[in-house]
């Protein structure tokens, strides 16, 4: 995609300052292409980093390729830059150590979040991978906020959470990968119970 | 649709866990044991305090200044089938009829109904305690009849700021039971000699010695106050201005303990507040001791 045609994300021009802003270009895992201011860029610990370390010009944004992230693609991307351009110039929050934690989120938040599972899902990987602390807070108090009010089979269904049963039945599994012997063993000496065996050696 | 948390990182998962109420964490802990594990040993509860409350049934509350929810045992008969409940497995029970509730104040509750109540706190409260291990700021202990003594037993075995006792039933050696800074005795009926013994062994240091005010109401009006004082080392504070309106002197004595710590034993009326009711005056002991502070 072409840098003229790069969606760019919810930009105020009416707060633009009087000295000419820098923009960043990144290109996402399915080749969508954004700008994004670089107050934006401040709420991703990642990216902060990473454009502090390639110390680009406003016209090396503009001459050189578009820095990729290679494993978000382009739907998840637009909805972190839309976070980020909304709330960019707050501070990152400091945790206040209280467990549970106690996270408000805002109605823009609440909105942008109204996706999809699946999208919520890659949101969340996307703002711990970018390390954007504050989408992260909301988003796991999204997920969170899913439990209130479920029973444990309703809790099951949408977590995907095994019983028990199953997390036995899974380590037996994981245990007869490692070993294929094991279950043969097993088996045998479960043969050798039932014929009235006191020892298997 | 579906949000599988476990296939997100190991810390994430963590995060949702934290953010997270009381309830939905308790619901999460009846899933499997492992998922019981992981809560007790990643989410580590801070900036929290409990309250325990048994009244006509037995209540957990956990809190601080800004977020509150409780548990509750209920008995039986207080369920409507038309709450929805659903059936969980709570220490060596299972099935026992679940819901979610809200109080007056939409507080958010989680009430288990059992056939036996005592025998719904015990279960309850090894579990919850062990997947919530916060501080326990007060226990209020209210006209629970024969169960008192199974509950001041249990109770007195807390580290615990405050207790709050009402009924007759109580004596002295509940009082004595809490070693805590607080303590108040509503609708009391020890006798003179109770409160003589009860004072004697806090001077001697026989009892009570963390304990850093203490009040007893009585619904009686009649004290030997000269009985109850007697061998103590107290020194009566003369004063005309401390009188009532209504002519009830309110008396100050203070007094010196074995230890060399001192403090004040006030008797007077007072005057309190009585949900859904009209207020009641109570003849009050009022013990306040001034501790020295122990460097660590």
């Amino acid at each position: 995609m072409s840098v003229e045609n790069a969606p760019v994300v919810d930009v105020d021009e009416a707060a633009i300052p009087v000295e000419k802003k820098m923009y960043y270009r990144f290109e996402s895992n399915d080749k969508k292409e954004f700008r994004v201011s670089e107050l934006a860029i401040q709420q991703s610990e990642t990216l902060n980093r990473l454009v502090e370390a390639m110390g680009y010009t406003s016209e090396d944004v503009e001459n050189k390729p578009a820095i990729a992230i290679e494993n978000i693609d382009g739907k998840t991307l637009k909805l972190v830059f839309q976070w980020c351009e909304h709330h960019k110039g707050e501070a990152i929050p400091v945790d206040d150590g209280s467990v549970p934690k106690i996270v408000e989120i805002p109605e823009f938040d609440a909105k942008l979040m109204d996706i999809d599972n699946g999208l919520l899902f890659k949101l969340i990987w996307a703002a711990d991978y970018l390390n954007i602390v504050q989408l992260l807070n909301v988003s796991c108090k999204k997920v969170a906020n899913m439990a209130q009010g479920k029973t444990p089979a309703q809790l099951r269904r949408v977590y995907l959470l095994p019983s028990d049963e199953e997390d036995e039945a899974a380590k037996r599994a994981a245990q007869e990968a490692q070993d294929p012997r094991a279950r043969e063993v097993e088996e045998e000496f479960e043969e050798r119970k039932r014929q009235g065996g006191n020892s298997f050696f | 649709m579906t949000l599988p948390i476990l296939k997100l990182p190991f810390l994430v998962f963590q995060m949702i866990l934290e953010s997270m109420g009381f309830i939905e964490l308790f619901i999460f802990t009846r899933l499997s044991n492992k998922m019981k594990r992981i809560v007790k040993s990643r989410v580590k509860v801070k900036n929290f305090k409990m309250r325990v409350f048994f009244e006509e049934n037995f209540g957990l509350r956990i809190s601080n200044e800004n977020h509150m929810e409780m548990f509750v045992v209920d008995v039986l008969e207080k369920y409507k089938p038309e709450d929805d409940g659903f059936p969980l497995k709570l220490g060596n029970a299972d099935g026992i009829i679940s819901g979610f509730y809200f109080s007056e104040d939409c507080e958010d509750l989680f009430v288990t109904f059992w056939n036996d109540l005592m025998a719904g706190f015990r279960e309850f409260i090894d579990e919850a305690m062990e997947i919530f291990p916060c501080p326990i700021e007060s226990i209020t202990i209210d006209n629970v009849g024969q169960h008192c003594e199974e509950l001041v037993r249990w109770a007195s075995s807390l580290t615990i700021e405050r207790v709050s006792l009402t009924g007759g039933e109580f004596g002295v050696r509940h009082l004595q039971a809490f070693n805590v800074s607080s303590i108040k005795l509503y609708d009391a009926s020890l006798s003179d000699q109770d409160i003589h013994d009860f004072f004697d062994a806090l001077s001697n240091g026989r009892s009570n010695t963390n304990m850093k005010e203490c009040q007893i109401l009585f619904v009686r009006d009649d004290f030997n106050l000269d009985f109850i004082m007697r061998g103590l080392n107290v020194v009566w504070e003369e004063n005309e201005d401390l009188v009532w309106p209504d002519n009830q002197t309110i008396e100050i004595y203070h007094l010196t303990l074995s230890n060399g710590e001192t403090g004040t034993i006030k008797h007077s009326i007072i005057e309190v507040e009585i949900p859904n009711g009209p207020d009641r005056e109570y003849l009050t002991f009022d013990v306040e001791i001034v501790r020295r502070e122990v460097n660590q």
